[in-house]
């Protein structure tokens, strides 16, 4: 076939599809309620919509988003109410995948899970205009419950109210109480005096360590709680990104000298080398997440095995010229419910019932978000003989300290802090130096997002 | 039948003869289309239909979530040129292409060349040897080949650590990931390409072989002078259809660039497919996805096109 012929078989095929697409039915014309961005500006484009007679079911089936370890949650609800046992269905899935789905879901017109288990984080890049896909909750849950739940910041967006949490992961300090007593050392309240017994330690006893910084959950346990403006959401439309930012500097040039004295790890909290340090009592101490003395041997014990009396919780520090502590975040999930779902009812019913069930939230590793539970899981928590001491108050106190800064832009903040971290050390920079890569990475997924981005 | 024909008799045997051969030729060229009826259907359903779906959809307006057909014009060409990451994907995905298709296509002639010098059971053993990984699936290799580049891990760890490898990171640099794809791509493609072209050079005649051995030729020069020029219309082959395949590098980069499981310093989009990919699932604009698709199609083809014209690869001979 000569190129000229090959030309024009394609140039009438496409003339026939394009005729094809014409004629096909245009999508249904849905009332939306849209936030559109126009120029970087946020502009509310609302259309009420039409009132319609009950456009719900209260008998169709509902999809559920889940990891495996909420499992165990769904298992309750149906035990509790069997009558609903054969309208949920629910599917494990890598959540991190859900905006991605969502929008493919958005092209097809249908296939959207009704709840979904997600951090915070990923229903605020779902509730933008091109994914349009949390409910707002506030008619369909009573207000007084909603304000029964901590951190619900995190799940509000303009007013309404896109899901419920779950549980919280507020930073602490995790350290190992014998091994503080035996060196002879008190826990520091403050990153200075943290920063001042690194050089100790670094004389006294080298090969020890005090935490790791290698990726980016590791970078925001000292930047976030610097308060160091890396993405900070000054409103909707507005983020800032500023890394010469004084409260930048003070965490990198300790998190550089703790480098330097050998303090400091160099892997994410969770990689086999640094596991194998805290297993073998060579790391004194870290700041982590409030569910994360699950993995010492507690709950699970999935990842180190400790002692019983062994792993103390402190009080995540705060720099001297700081009031209070700004506490960083790693994780805390939430629920949400998709606007497409037909059966609010049982969706709503089944998100109240997994963040609020006694019975589920005692043997739990995790902080509880609703208020009313959180003294029961004091009991559970309190009488753990894994615990040095009581490490509830300590929780209670850092869960009400979480930064503003753990409301997230709309795109990944984790893989780039992470390739930052790997870049600084394979070009063998220090993190004060290289701290311009960050707004270099964020500043094009911010502006690709629509948000005009500034530098104050 | 018979009577007919005599009766009609001389007159028309020419004719006769004639839609006879015209009826021979369209039976075959009947049977010809049957056999290529499952590809065609394939094609049109899995390759031209989603291309003109793309055609399509790369004028249609997303910024709503729901498609808007026709409604953006060249917006979403626009959008994909003024990306600030679509020059960095672009002299990426060039540095891949110039270091991977010319190392690709000189070590599968080397191999295939070294293999033909000595036929026979080693050879045929060796040729296996190289086809078996590529039953791997890409993902599988890219998790293999991390195996293999962790220090910790890997059975030639002894040897990373005397070359000052002491972690899979140090590795793994912006600078070095053209070279990690190449040896992922290698790995996987290189059997195949070694079988074809063994192949090829197998499809040489006996007589110019033995006219080149009574000429003097030692094995080398037979090689160079008799083999290599004879296997060139393989060679441009391979070179269009590798050139096609690398353009479209996206597996390697993406599975690399998962930080939730690997740590490593990979720049989250790195090739050009992985930036309509992130247009599509990061930001939700499928439009510029597909206009950035068309556009790879455009410079796949406008690569194969300069080589065979360049090369004469479609003239048939005699």
């Amino acid at each position: 076939m000569s190129v000229k012929k090959l030309v024009s078989v394609l140039f009438a095929l496409t003339m026939i599809s394009g005729l094809l697409a014409a004629c096909a039915t245009p999508p249904p014309a849905t009332a939306q309620v849209v936030t559109q961005i126009v120029a970087g500006t946020p502009m509310v484009v609302t259309a009420t919509q039409a009132p319609t007679v009950n456009p719900y079911n209260d008998n169709a089936p509902i999809t559920v988003w889940i990891d495996q370890p909420r499992q165990p949650a769904i298992d309750a609800f149906l035990k509790a109410n069997p009558q609903d046992a054969s309208l949920i269905k629910t599917v494990i899935v890598d959540r991190e995948q859900f905006p991605s789905k969502v929008l493919l879901f958005n092209n097809t017109n249908q296939g959207w899970p009704d709840v979904v288990f997600a951090e915070p984080r990923l229903v605020a890049r779902v509730a933008d205009a091109a994914h349009n896909f949390p409910l707002d909750l506030t008619g369909w849950v009573p207000a007084d419950t909603i304000s029964n739940y901590s951190a619900m910041d995190n799940c509000t967006f303009n007013g309404k109210v896109y899901c419920l949490r779950n549980d919280l992961a507020q930073f602490v300090t995790y350290y190992n109480a014998p091994l503080m007593t035996q060196f002879g050392y008190t826990v520091p309240t403050t990153w200075e005096d943290y920063q001042a017994l690194s050089d100790k330690l670094a004389k006294d006893h080298p090969g020890y360590y005090l935490g790791t910084f290698g990726d980016g959950w590791s970078f925001l346990s000292f930047f976030e709680a610097s308060n160091c403006p890396t993405h900070q959401l000054v409103d909707v439309g507005t983020l800032n990104i500023n890394v010469a930012d004084p409260n930048c500097t003070r965490a990198a040039s300790l998190v550089d000298h703790m480098i330097a004295n050998k303090t400091l790890y160099n892997t994410d909290f969770f990689n086999t080398q640094f596991d194998a340090l805290i297993t073998a009592n060579k790391v004194l101490m870290f700041e982590g997440p409030a569910w994360m003395w699950g993995s010492f041997g507690g709950a699970k014990g999935d990842w180190w095995t400790t002692a019983n009396h062994q792993l103390g919780v402190a009080a995540p520090f705060k720099w001297a010229a700081d009031p209070a502590p700004v506490v960083a975040a790693m994780g805390g999930a939430a629920w949400t419910v998709s606007r497409h779902t037909q059966n609010p009812k049982l969706a709503v019913a089944l998100i109240t019932f997994v963040t609020e069930d006694k019975t589920l939230w005692t043997g739990s590793e995790n902080f509880p978000a609703y208020k009313p539970i959180q003294s029961l899981w004091q009991q559970a928590v309190s009488s753990n003989p894994l615990f040095a001491n009581d490490p509830f108050p300590i929780m209670q106190a850092a869960a009400n300290e979480i930064s503003p800064l753990d409301n997230w832009p709309r795109f990944d903040l984790i893989s780039p802090l992470t390739q930052f971290t790997q870049d600084t050390y394979q070009k063998k920079l220090t993190v004060t130096a290289n701290l311009t890569e960050i707004s270099t990475l964020f500043t094009p997924l911010a502006q690709a997002e629509g948000y005009n981005v500034v530098s104050k | 039948m018979a009577n007919l024909s005599m009766r009609v008799e001389d007159q028309s045997t020419k004719k006769v003869r004639h839609s006879s051969s015209r009826r021979y030729w369209n039976r075959r060229t009947n049977v010809a289309y049957l056999f290529l009826l499952p590809y065609i259907l394939f094609m049109l359903a899995f390759g031209l239909g989603p291309g003109i779906y793309a055609l399509i959809i790369s004028f249609a307006d997303y910024s709503s979530g729901l498609p808007r057909y026709f409604a953006a014009g060249i917006k979403n060409y626009l959008a994909v040129f003024k990306d600030s990451r679509f020059a960095f994907t672009f002299t990426n995905i060039g540095k891949f292409l110039l270091i991977s298709v010319p190392v690709g296509i000189a070590l599968v002639v080397l191999l295939a060349l070294l293999l033909h010098m000595r036929p026979g059971r080693v050879a045929s053993t060796l040729r296996t040897l190289f086809f078996i990984p590529g039953a791997a699936a890409g993902p599988a290799v890219v998790l293999l080949v991390i195996f293999m580049l962790t220090p910790q891990v890997s059975p030639f760890g002894f040897l990373l650590k005397l070359m000052g490898f002491n972690a899979f990171n140090d590795l793994i640099t912006p600078g070095s990931l053209a070279f990690i794809f190449l040896i992922m791509g290698f790995f996987v493609g290189a059997g195949m390409w070694i079988a074809i072209q063994y192949g090829a050079l197998e499809g040489i005649s006996p007589e110019v072989m033995e006219a080149a051995t009574m000429d003097g030729c030692n094995e080398w020069q037979k090689a160079l002078y008799i083999k290599l020029p004879l296997i060139r219309p393989y060679i441009i082959y391979q070179f269009i259809l590798i050139f096609a395949g690398n353009v479209q590098l996206f597996v390697e980069p993406q599975l690399l660039s998962n930080q939730t499981y690997i740590h490593a310093n990979v720049p989250l989009v790195w090739s050009p497919n992985q930036l309509a990919y992130s247009f599509a699932f990061d930001l939700g604009n499928f439009g510029a996805a597909a206009a950035l698709a068309l556009i790879m199609l455009i410079i796949g083809l406008g690569a194969s096109y300069l080589m065979v014209r360049w090369t004469g690869f479609f003239k048939i001979e005699n």
